[in-house]
């Protein structure tokens, strides 16, 4: 102990004396260390730690039916699930949606979730004030709020129990408030009940989750879950192909796993870059100490004891640069938060730094000392004792060659980090120049959801979107206005099939989105009409029905012939009047984001034909302007609050945001990715720049005999120059290696781009290149200004 | 004087350049008796610091017998000759190499901790070798602060902190003026009468006749020995 103590103060005496290269190294750690401790504090609350529920592996999400990478459970089998599955103690359908909230100032808009009964002892989770719904309850009244709903919204009032709010229009009173931190299914902030009674002609899906029954196994349930799903579905041949259950945990993150994974790998080759930074700086400064070390030697210290002294040193600096690197951790967590688009990372609210963060970064520190100490100490303690007494140190041979090799594996691995940010940065261009089918510049969008009332007709939705609409067109500047029911980029999706009179139904997989909209929409959106006409007012409930259908649609349905005329129907067993016209031909649209391969086809309705008044309670209206639009979104709450004063707004944005969010992930990406390649390829360049210079001062003798035997200024420089090109032209070559291994990693991430995108490549590898030779320049300048007088004075 | 405390039986040294070899010690046979304070003496290139490491155990290629007392050190593992080279030596450099992080105290308690003396024990004997060198005064400053002269003290000072029974000494007195150099010359003589057997390379006839006997050597030859 004593004699660790008297390392330890050697240790931080030696590191005092040589401040620079103690700052040097510390930053470079604290980096190092710091990215990974904030990705990891992510992963942690992310991946690591089990969901905030008793006995968490318990629960599970369970579904009969797959859409993509979407699953749920439809309302019959749900009912049927909770009669006959025996695998689950509790089982809960979930249905989260926009509601809003009114009775208690301005309306406004919450995450409203109903839930049945059984949510909460599925989850095992019950309220901290007053208490949860039950089934004794009249579940048409009652309601349960988020702490944070309540704090924000109610001031923390203790005596809101029993108090009426109201929820969609439905005055309900308040029964409980959830303890801090509850917010399922993510953002939930308040809990309605949800009685799941399955409607002929009607069908709803659901999220399902449950919690396993004692001493069942996820395998057994999911093995139960299969054959019960067959069996209610005896004639579905992927019945039970389509059902299964996933640990709950799994479900939440399981999308986000891979893109945390890999940006951990960044992080990791940035530390990784930073060791070898720092093992460069040893070594170097190893040189200076050969005679320090022989001398310890000669005073009887072991090699062992040596190292140990050597490994002291290391390990401060790395608990050290921990230290400061939780500090940028907790910057960088921060931050991340901030730049992280909203829903992209599940369970954000629980990520923060806790003890297991703390010890992550100090085992991770210990590592690291080991990483970057280990062989410079190795290295040093073998100095020949002799030699190292009695030479002067400059002309004992250094590390050179580890240091280059160092050197190298820094070029390759800033290369891969390089060249993945290069890709995402590609993809996201590429994203970004995506035509989305309309224009999204100078337009704003309203968005509104009404509360659903069984007893307002199509019609009188209808009136009530026009009627707004009126107002809205009414204003100075707005070129047009429309409306529609659900708009593109907005989150939903309402898709189906069609059937055309001429042939039976379209070919697989060729269903079609079927919008309601008013006249002025596609003008308002900026969509082509390539043929026929546009909606307009004569197009009413009692005139002959008609549609507009997108171009694909026109193509795959009738090929060259004119779509025009010609009839399709959105039923499923059309009467007569089913039978819609095309009278027009629009551009096909992108409906969820850029990155969809291929449109999604549509066929448009006129609003004042649609049916089913459930499609209409949602409707967004959409603004085109002449000029500017700063001005727009009060003009328009204004005057949408002239038409309906109670009716909170889901959302008012220029749609060009709306576009804009749903590149917000690979923007995230390429940021993330842009920012650990920047950082990786200073350390590179630092590093470079470390062993050209040392490289010069070890060869000053060499360049002053040189020069005195006449050559010239540029051959010095060339010689410096070619070495540090053989140099960065070595890791090059082993980083292109590595990287077209590793980019596979980023397949899924990338939009028309593929992992080994040549241009990418080699536009990268130029970059690098070019950044090494700049690092070398000042080194070879300075080679080329040695004085041989000076220089040969070292013999 | 008695038995021999060091024993060197056709010791050589040499570097290889491909099928030539380039001699640096020839057939060395020397014979060093305990209590001796011997100079070895030659030309620049000689040899002489050369073999003066290969006494002190700094340097292990070379062939022939080494003998330090009965142990045979030819025939040792590098870890069995540390432990002997602890238990018998002190070095002493011509450029001092005392450690520059570390106090006067400090330099002087290392060999000591690497010994594995505990503390107090070390402490004890740290402040009985300050007190002998008259150094007292200084323990608390760095080698940057002390002269020359005060610093090969301190170095030989560290050299018999661990109360070796040889001395190795390569040119002691090299970057010292005269009178600094007299002062050393004298705590080696000192020494050498308290028992020590010391060894010393020098170019300097006045530091030669501290001792009793010289060795001279010349292109790694042994040319005489002289009393």
């Amino acid at each position: 102990m004593n004699v660790l103590a008297q390392d330890v103060r050697f240790a931080i005496r030696t590191l005092w004396k040589t401040p620079a290269f103690t700052a040097i190294a510390l930053l470079a750690l604290a980096l190092g260390i710091g990215a990974n401790s904030a990705i990891f504090t992510v992963v942690n609350s992310v991946l690591l730690h089990p969901l905030p529920f008793p006995q968490p592996a318990q629960i599970c999400q369970i579904y009969t039916d797959r859409f993509g990478d979407s699953v749920a459970m439809d309302d019959r089998s749900f009912v049927e699930f909770s009669k006959q599955s025996a695998a689950f103690e509790h089982l809960s359908a979930v249905s989260g949606g926009a509601t809003s909230l009114t009775g208690f100032g301005e309306p406004i808009p919450v995450h409203g979730t109903a839930v049945t009964t059984e949510f909460w002892p599925a989850l095992g989770v019950g309220a901290s004030l007053g208490r949860t719904f039950r089934k004794e309850d009249d579940l048409g009244t009652v309601a349960v709020l988020s702490d944070k709903l309540w704090r924000s919204h109610f001031n923390a009032d203790r005596t809101i129990l029993g108090k009426i709010v109201k929820l969609d229009g439905t005055p309900r009173g308040i029964i409980g408030v959830m303890p801090p931190g509850f917010a399922f299914p993510a953002d939930a902030e308040v809990w309605t009940p949800l009685v799941v009674n399955p409607q002929p002609g009607a069908g709803w899906s659901y999220m399902v989750i449950g919690r396993l029954s004692a001493g069942v196994s996820i395998d057994q349930a999911r093995a139960q879950t299969k054959a019960i799903a067959q069996r209610l579905q005896p004639k579905e041949p992927y019945a039970a192909d389509n059902a299964g259950v996933a640990s709950l945990h799994e479900s939440l993150v399981g999308k986000i796993r891979p893109s945390l994974y890999v940006l951990l790998g960044a992080v990791g080759f940035i530390l990784l870059i930073a060791c070898a930074n720092v093992a460069n700086l040893l070594l170097a400064r190893g040189a200076a100490r050969r005679q320090e070390v022989a001398v310890r030697a000669s005073l009887g210290a072991s090699r062992m004891r040596l190292i140990r002294q050597l490994m002291t040193e290391s390990t401060l600096l790395a608990v050290c640069g921990g230290a400061f690197g939780l500090l940028i951790a907790s910057w960088g967590v921060s931050l991340l938060l901030k730049l992280v688009p909203e829903g992209m990372i599940p369970r954000l609210a629980e990520v923060g730094i806790n003890s297991q963060v703390l010890w992550f970064t100090f085992l991770l520190s210990l590592a690291t000392s080991l990483i970057f100490g280990i062989v410079p100490a190795l290295q040093l303690s073998k100095a020949r004792l002799a030699e190292s007494l009695k030479h002067d140190e400059r002309r004992i041979a250094g590390a050179q060659g580890l240091r280059s090799v160092l050197v190298a594996g820094e070029i390759a691995l800033s290369l891969v980090l390089l060249i993945g940010a290069g890709l995402m940065i590609k993809s996201f261009v590429r994203l970004r120049s995506v035509n989305p089918g309309f224009n999204p510049d100078s337009t704003f969008v309203l968005t509104v959801d009404l509360p659903f009332n069984e007893e307002l007709s199509a019609q009188q939705l209808v009136a009530y979107h026009n009627q707004v609409l009126d107002k809205l067109g009414a204003l100075s500047g707005v070129k047009a206005a429309g409306a529609i029911d659900w708009l593109p980029f907005d989150n939903a999706l309402i898709r189906g099939d069609f059937y055309s009179e001429a042939r039976s139904r379209p070919a697989a997989h060729f269903n079609v989105t079927k919008p309601g909209v008013t006249p002025g929409y596609f003008q308002a959106i900026g969509i082509r009409l390539l043929r026929g006409r546009s909606f307009n007012e004569r197009d009413t409930a009692n005139s002959p029905g008609v549609v507009i259908v997108s171009q694909s649609v026109a193509r795959r349905s009738w090929g060259d012939e004119n779509p025009i005329g010609k009839r399709v129907t959105l039923e499923d067993h059309p009467k007569p009047q089913d039978w819609l016209t095309v009278v027009g031909v629009v551009d096909d649209v992108k409906q969820q984001n850029l990155a969809e391969r291929t449109p999604v086809s549509a066929v448009y309705q006129p609003m004042t034909q649609v049916t089913r008044a459930f499609f209409l309670f949602h409707a967004a209206y959409v603004v085109r302007a002449g000029g500017n639009i700063a001005a727009l979104p009060s003009l328009m709450r204004g005057r949408f609050r002239e038409v309906d004063p109670n009716q909170p707004i889901q959302l008012m944005a220029p749609m060009a945001d709306l576009v804009s969010a749903t590149t917000a992930q690979p923007r995230f990406y390429s940021r993330m990715l842009g920012s650990f390649s920047a950082i990786a390829l200073l350390l590179a360049s630092l590093g470079i720049y470390g062993v050209m210079a040392y490289s010069v001062v070890q060869r000053t003798r060499e360049i002053g005999i040189r020069v005195a035997l006449g050559a010239q200024r540029s051959d010095i420089f060339r010689s410096v120059m070619l070495k540090s090109v053989l140099l960065v032209l070595a890791g090059v070559a082993i980083g292109l290696a590595g990287a077209f291994g590793v980019m596979r990693v980023l397949q899924n991430l990338l939009f028309d781009v593929k992992p080994t995108d040549a241009a990418t490549f080699a536009a990268v590898s130029a970059l690098l290149i070019l950044v090494a030779l700049a690092a070398t320049y000042i080194p070879a300048r300075r080679a080329t200004s040695v004085d041989p007088m000076v220089a040969l004075r070292y013999e | 004087m008695s038995s021999p405390i060091l024993t060197l039986r056709n010791v050589e040294k040499y570097f290889e350049h491909g099928p030539t070899k380039t001699f640096v010690l020839r057939r060395i046979n020397a014979e060093i008796k305990e209590g001796e304070f011997v100079s070895i003496m030659g030309p620049s290139g000689a040899g002489k610091s050369t073999l003066l490491h290969l006494l002190g155990m700094h340097d292990s290629s070379w062939t022939g017998e080494y003998y330090l007392i009965e142990h045979a050190i030819h025939k040792l593992n590098k870890k069995d000759r540390m432990e002997l080279y602890k238990k018998y030596f002190g070095f002493v450099f011509q450029s001092y190499h005392l450690l520059d992080s570390l106090t006067v105290y400090e330099n002087l308690d290392i060999p000591l901790s690497y010994r594995n003396i505990k503390k107090g024990e070390r402490d004890s004997i740290v402040c009985d070798v300050l007190d002998r060198f008259q150094i007292v005064g200084k323990k608390d400053l760095y080698p940057n602060q002390l002269s020359g002269g005060q610093q090969q003290l301190v170095a030989i000072a560290r050299a018999i902190v661990a109360n070796p029974k040889i001395i190795l000494a390569d040119e002691p007195t090299g970057n010292l003026h005269s009178s600094q150099g007299k002062e050393i010359m004298e705590l080696f003589k000192k020494l050498n009468d308290g028992g020590t057997t010391i060894v010393q390379v020098t170019h300097n006839e006045k530091n030669a006749e501290y001792g009793n006997r010289v060795i001279n050597i010349n292109d790694g030859w042994i040319t005489d020995t002289s009393s």
